[in-house]
């Protein structure tokens, strides 16, 4: 098993020393308009991957990619959908959210703004961002319908479903809100408000019971019989700030976390790549090391076939990993072993970075979204390519990626 | 070079200059909606809840605490409504409950807000070693009556003078007075004619008064134009100028803070955002322009004899602190009140300030309006 304890953000492993996972890739349409995808992947009862894009300058589009088929095809355009841009309002640049699939099989998710640089700026712009809206497909009748506001000037950056009671829980940009959408009736209730750095984790329960960050690094949550959400007695613990020793942080959790034990307890992964399991009986916190210095993990995680959780080093864009080529790791909760599955790279040997999103159908496959540079022979795409090129010199794909029968 | 001759400069960082207080009571219940000082550098507060809404002290001289003092039992709203009569006695009014986002829910069957009136206790526990506690304590809430039948009570101020107390009402726009001696109401009416569009219009409401210590009780009625009350004679009087504002909405527009600075200046902030300033001796008004693309100027405190402070912005918005130099210095942006160092809990951004204070130290005391609401310290 490789030594994990060499990656780190400011740590590099030559190119002879990497090992490497081959996996598919699927070019997205160059009709649609798309900078990257974040965790908004569903694979739905009806055997299809939905997913949402995200593009500054553009508009979010909805994806289906039907794998008998393996084909890729919009299936609405949210500006379009939602209007809102052609009054003069910013666009509708994001589905960030995880999507959700209802009672009735149709595909629910929200939308969040396109943010572009310095981040206020939409915000302070009485002509900025109008809001996120709540939207839904209908994959029976193909229809997509815009569902309306979910609140003025917010977006919806992330999302869980109460599955149980037909209830979207969204957390909204910037201000950290919770929202609640009742399938059902139709209504947005605001349920409280986040801890605005830790806001893209959230996670419900079996029991309905919502968990997302809280104040002063504290879980909170929130269920229905609950006005709004509160903290919990629990606090994640805090790290030593690398830029100032003197003084310490609460770690960031960035990832949607993933449910365990039968839903008793869930796994979600500290922006500095080391990982907890919150147990939701007892409300005790378990921490798993295994990282010596920050890395800067994927925002979702995988359960796979085997039941362990599968994660990705995402090698982001001009952001973070001294190698440019996303790594996927392997944990297994019930030995508490982590381990580096490779790097990825496609068939035809092009090393993929930025990945995100992430999702496994019913045969096991393990969908991701990854940029590939439009010249394999370029070499990495460093930072310094990310700030002369953007995304200009890079091609969005999605992933699929089968973990080997020995492995599970 | 001498050390004296180093120019002190303002950090260009709010917060290294702010800090902030958790209100300790439930989500939901927390909105910071009144401040009033009090002595020994006590600041009270009263939130507005959805379930119960609660009076708050914070000592800031001696242990920075901040303790509940009394819960309301029943949701309702507290807004601008909080008066020290300059000893140990509270009183604030009650108006429907105002929800999380802005809006005031008035049942049809309302019987009217109730003025209120608490003792607050306040000691010292001295501990061996650190720094020594103080213990909050208060009576039970007296009720002192409704001031106006069917209309809530939102806005209040004292005038030491006659020890009186005069406050608005909601939506109905009365005037009235409560003698603290005789415990007896006077109702001048309402300042506008029904037919007044700002009627109809929630914010745009005249919901602002200001006492200048002396006798006299301004504020801003009809039209856009300011009043005064003299108290001694309860003589009502409209000035001629009408606060700034955009052309079409002039006639709608009232003063969302009012400042008393001197006989010949009182500084007001607009629902608009617009700052301006009024001399009562010339009835003048002269529009000093908009501190920044927020609008609704929340609230102004007199810093120093030159220097004011305010706060702009609404729930559409990203509420900023300003300053205002009065020697002609024009308008500095502070800024918005982002990642403020919290006591005891992680930093926080505050996006809805709805009123200020300063208290006699100088400090000056912001109230967040959120779900989970907090207040905040400014050291100027």
């Amino acid at each position: 098993m490789p030594d994990i304890s060499r990656f780190g953000s400011q740590k590099f492993v030559s190119e002879s020393d990497m090992v490497f996972v081959d996996v598919e890739t699927i070019e997205f349409p160059d009709s649609i308009e798309m900078d990257v995808s974040y965790n908004s992947y569903l694979f739905a009862s009806n055997g299809m991957l939905y997913l949402g894009t995200c593009c500054q300058g553009g508009s979010a589009h909805l994806i289906e990619y039907d794998p008998g088929k393996n084909e890729i095809r919009s299936l609405c355009n949210m500006d379009d959908l939602i209007k809102d841009h052609s009054l003069g309002y910013a666009r509708q640049g994001k589905i960030h959210n995880p999507l959700c699939e209802g009672a009735d099989g149709r595909i629910y998710g929200a939308t969040h703004m396109d943010i572009l640089f310095p981040f206020w700026s939409s915000f302070y712009d009485s002509h900025g961002y109008a809001g996120g809206h709540w939207f839904c497909y209908d994959p029976k009748t193909g229809d997509c319908t815009d569902l309306g506001l979910a609140i003025e000037r917010e977006g919806i950056l992330t999302t869980a479903m109460d599955a149980q009671r037909q209830i979207i829980y969204g957390l909204t940009w910037p201000r950290g809100y919770l929202l609640a959408y009742d399938i059902r009736k139709g209504t947005t209730t605001n349920k409280g408000r986040a801890s605005v750095n830790l806001n893209r984790f959230i996670h419900c329960d079996p029991d309905g019971t919502v968990y997302i960050p809280g104040t002063n690094g504290h879980i909170a949550s929130y269920h229905p019989d609950k006005d709004f959400a509160e903290d919990l007695p629990v606090g994640l613990r805090k790290f030593k700030n690398q830029s100032d020793e003197s003084s310490y942080g609460h770690e960031l959790v960035f990832t949607s976390p993933v449910e365990c034990d039968n839903g008793r307890s869930f796994v979600a992964a500290f922006l500095r790549g080391d990982m907890f399991k919150y147990d939701c009986v007892d409300g005790s916190v378990k921490y798993y090391d295994f990282f010596d210095s920050g890395i800067y993990i994927n925002v979702q995680m995988i359960v796979g076939l085997d039941g362990k959780i599968y994660y990705a080093l995402p090698a982001e864009a001009g952001v973070s990993a001294v190698n440019e080529c996303a790594a996927i790791f392997r944990f297994d909760p019930e030995t508490e072993t982590n381990e580096l599955v490779g790097y990825m790279r496609s068939k035809d040997h092009t090393q993929l970075f930025h990945l995100s999103g992430g999702v496994i159908g019913n045969d096991g496959t393990m969908y991701w979204f990854a940029l590939a540079p439009r010249d394999p022979d370029a070499g990495f795409y460093t930072r310094e390519h990310f700030a002369a090129n953007g995304f200009s010199q890079t091609k969005p794909v999605l992933v699929k990626y089968k973990p080997a029968k020995e492995a599970c | 070079m001498s050390i004296h001759n180093v120019t002190r400069k303002e950090s260009p960082l709010l917060r290294q200059r702010m800090d902030g207080y958790r209100v300790p009571v439930p989500a939901g219940d927390s909105a910071v909606t009144s401040l009033a000082t009090g002595p020994k550098g006590l600041v009270f507060g009263a939130t507005s809840g959805l379930r119960n809404s609660y009076l708050f002290a914070f000592d800031n001289l001696s242990s920075k605490q901040l303790g509940t003092l009394v819960k309301t039992d029943q949701p309702v709203g507290i807004y601008r409504s909080l008066v020290c009569d300059g000893g140990n006695n509270l009183y604030f009014g009650t108006m429907p409950c105002i929800d999380s986002l802005e809006k005031v829910n008035t049942p049809d069957d309302y019987e009217g807000g109730h003025l209120y009136r608490v003792s607050v206790s306040v000691s010292l526990f001295h501990n061996e070693e650190g720094v020594d506690d103080t213990l909050f304590a208060a009576s039970e809430m007296v009720d002192c009556g409704i001031p106006v039948p069917g209309e809530g009570i939102q806005n209040l101020v004292y005038e030491p003078c006659l020890n009186r107390i005069y406050g608005l009402t909601h939506p109905g726009t009365h005037l009235f007075s409560y003698d603290l001696e005789t415990g007896e109401y006077y109702d001048f009416g309402s300042i506008l004619k029904d037919s007044d569009p700002a009627y109809f219009r929630g914010y745009l409401r005249p919901r602002t008064l200001v006492s200048d210590s002396c006798g006299n009780i301004y504020g801003s009625g009809e039209s856009g134009h300011l009043f005064n009350i003299d108290t001694w004679t309860n003589m009502f009087s409209y000035s001629s100028a009408q606060i700034p504002g955009m052309k079409v909405r002039q006639e709608w527009d009232t003063a969302e803070s009012l400042l008393y600075v001197s006989p010949d200046l009182i500084l007001g902030g607009t629902c608009d955002g617009y700052l301006f300033k009024f001399n009562p001796q010339e009835d003048r008004i002269i529009n000093l322009g908009k501190p920044s693309m927020e609008r609704r100027i929340r609230g102004l405190v007199l810093a120093d004899e030159n220097t004011v402070y305010g706060v702009c912005g609404d729930f559409r918005g990203a509420s900023h602190i300003f300053r205002y130099n009065l020697l002609g210095g024009g308008f500095t942006d502070l800024g918005m009140f982002d990642s403020i160092p919290i006591e005891n809990s992680s930093p926080w951004t505050a996006y809805n300030i709805e009123t200020l204070i300063m208290d006699d130290f100088g400090a000056i005391f912001l109230g967040e309006h959120d779900i989970a609401s907090h207040l905040l310290r400014f050291l100027p």
